[in-house]
């Protein structure tokens, strides 16, 4: 009876009768860059950092020098020539060895800014699949999983970088892999617990119910739903991978010259702090406020996305 | 009755589970009966309705019987097929003709998708040939089948009432055209005036569909309205069962008839001359239920050998009662 009903009505009317008085609802998402875009500090941030990027992008095509050439002139006195000076064209003056610390310092943020994306882009993807997985599926599955995240999460990281040095040599993918292998792993224990509290809930039993395979479910229920904590986290970590990138680079295990990084060039700033303080004010200037945008980005996503805010 | 398809037969039906970390410490490992030997059958086009108080585990015998939580002992039939021995493929294709209507109608909607994904996830689960065209006339017929506006299809679970929700979550039941529903406290979360309108709208449904619904509830009135036959359960455990004017007017077992004094009437003159028979104490703890039957610590009919023998099963198929004292 029911389905002679469906039948006979035209597929072509029902659709354009419906059509006529539309609500377009609004999402969870919609809803919360709403509330992001009411965060003052949150989207000033998102315009600073959206700016410092463009300055990475397209900064070193305004410098007269290459982020590697050497300015001999300036090279007999660096810390008296080598002095920050539009009339130069050293904006931001010079390091030791007369390169342009203002080309440096953009090139430079290329990489640091990179490696904080990287990083991130692969602490959700495996961290979430991960730990969806492992929480999902539970038992035994859940045991290994996550004893193979804490057996790596117990080899030191410093010890990691330092051996993988030694057998391949300084090269700027090693950092790139190593926090590829550390980075999903804080990201996947949070999913993890997410998935745990989220199991559970009704819905995911109704598509249970419903027949919907356990692939599935992962895929279009569990993990949309821990998003938005996913991203709260992975935009907080940001900062920490630039800044570890920074501490390798410091410690000279990081990128090799001529390429450099922030914390290349922070590291040689420092050294001759007394005499050229603008050596390590620019590219601390730049990294500084990088990490607050990215800490400033991250709580306002946390407070948009907050469910309890609904 | 007993003319239309039998759909689904349990026998001796048990869901026991387990607590305790026996693995670490070597303590002996106890089980939580929640259901114990339930018998039951549904037929094409009726209604059973499910009684008893929280936590005597109504709702797990409802996910038992989709095999949602697996049960631990007896038999389940769907169509004279043993559903027990279903591979899992097997089940995921059974799926479509018996659904799950739940309790806390917001929670059983994905808050990430619209109620448009969330009616037509059955048929991309099962009819994926479809295609986004047909899908979508689907939803909009259905929905306007269960009152609700086709042009509010965009919109998120937040942005609906509970009432409005739980019509999405029954289209969502409904548009595999499932031959049975299992509602689990369709409509305790809901206000009274919307109730009605879910109940008279599943009943709708049932006569047009020729649907077998098996309605859980604590809600006394509410199965009344709607249930065929009903079942009285207690500590996971089958009490009284019947037609619904065997036990509903004729209500013989003694916690059938604590239960049914406990209904509020709304006739305040009524009300105050009747007598209420209370139950004294609580539930007791399924991890240790009293020996004999269960019902004895708090029955007000209770004799000595009630602790000793298991309750006597009386009566016939349109009633009967498991009790040592009262028989039909």
């Amino acid at each position: 009876m029911f389905s002679a009903k469906l039948n006979e009505k035209n597929l072509a009317t029902a659709v354009s009768q419906s059509l006529e008085d539309e609500v377009q609802g609004r999402s969870l998402w919609q809803a919360a860059w709403l509330r992001f875009k009411k965060n003052r500090a949150a989207m000033t941030s998102v315009y600073v950092l959206g700016f410092i990027v463009l300055c990475l992008v397209f900064g070193p095509m305004l410098s007269q020098f290459g982020h590697d050439e050497i300015d001999w002139a300036v090279l007999m006195d660096p810390y008296e020539l080598g002095r920050p000076s539009i009339a130069s064209g050293h904006y931001f003056g010079t390091d030791d060895l007369g390169q342009d610390l203002f080309a440096r310092t953009m090139v430079g943020g290329r990489l640091s800014i990179l490696v904080g994306f990287m990083g991130a882009v692969v602490a959700v993807i495996i961290g979430c699949l991960w730990g969806s997985i492992s929480g999902f599926v539970g038992g035994t599955l859940d045991n290994v999983m996550m004893r193979i995240v804490e057996v790596l999460d117990s080899i030191p990281f410093m010890f990691m970088v330092i051996l993988f040095v030694t057998l391949f040599g300084n090269n700027i993918y090693l950092i790139f892999i190593v926090i590829g292998m550390v980075s999903w792993l804080g990201i996947a224990r949070v999913v993890r617990g997410v998935t745990f509290s989220l199991k559970n809930r009704e819905f995911i039993e109704a598509a249970h119910s419903i027949g919907v395979s356990h692939w599935k479910i992962v895929l279009r229920h569990i993990i949309p739903n821990v998003l938005g904590i996913v991203m709260v986290y992975a935009s907080l970590m940001v900062p920490g991978f630039i800044m570890f990138e920074s501490f390798l680079s410091f410690l000279g295990l990081g990128v090799q010259p001529p390429d450099t990084s922030w914390g290349v060039l922070i590291s040689s700033g420092a050294k001759t702090l007394d005499v050229a303080i603008w050596q390590l004010a620019f590219p601390s200037l730049f990294l500084v406020t990088t990490l607050f945008c990215f800490n400033f980005i991250g709580d306002g996503l946390r407070d948009a996305l907050d469910p309890k805010d609904r | 009755m007993n003319s239309a398809k039998l759909l689904l037969k349990a026998r001796d039906l048990k869901v026991h589970f387990p607590v305790g970390n026996s693995w670490l410490f070597g303590q002996p490992k106890q089980l939580v009966k929640a259901v114990d030997g339930i018998d039951l059958e549904v037929y094409q086009g009726e209604t059973l309705g499910v009684v008893g108080e929280s936590g005597c585990g109504k709702s797990t015998l409802a996910r038992a019987l989709l095999r949602l939580i697996e049960p631990t002992g007896g038999t389940l039939q769907w169509c004279g097929e043993d559903m027990l021995a279903f591979s899992r493929k097997q089940l995921i294709a059974q799926r479509r003709n018996f659904q799950m209507i739940f309790q806390d109608p917001a929670a059983c909607l994905n808050p990430r998708m619209t109620v448009a994904e969330c009616i037509a996830e059955p048929l991309y689960t099962h009819e994926a040939q479809l295609s986004r065209k047909e899908i979508e006339a689907q939803v909009i017929q259905m929905m306007n089948r269960v009152g609700l506006s086709a042009s509010h299809r965009n919109r998120y679970p937040h942005e609906f009432s509970g009432g409005q929700c739980q019509r999405v979550g029954i289209a969502r039941a409904l548009i595999l055209k499932p031959q049975l529903i299992i509602c689990d406290e369709p409509v305790s979360a809901l206000d009274v005036s919307i109730q009605a309108q879910v109940i008279n709208l599943l009943k709708d449904v049932q006569r047009e569909m020729n649907l077998a619904l098996v309605m859980i509830a604590h809600d006394l009135s509410v199965v009344r309205h709607i249930s065929d036959r009903v079942m009285v359960m207690y500590l996971g455990k089958q009490m009284e069962s019947g037609t619904y004017q065997a036990v509903f007017d004729q209500a013989t077992h003694p916690y059938t008839k604590a239960l049914l004094s406990a209904v509020p009437i709304a006739d305040p003159v009524a009300s105050r001359n009747r007598k209420v028979q209370l139950l004294l104490g609580d539930l007791p703890s399924p991890m240790n239920p009293p020996s004999g039957c269960v019902f004895r610590t708090r029955c007000p009919e209770v004799s000595e050998h009630c602790a000793n023998i298991d309750p006597q099963f009386s009566g016939d198929i349109s009633h009967q009662i498991f009790c040592n004292n009262v028989q039909l």
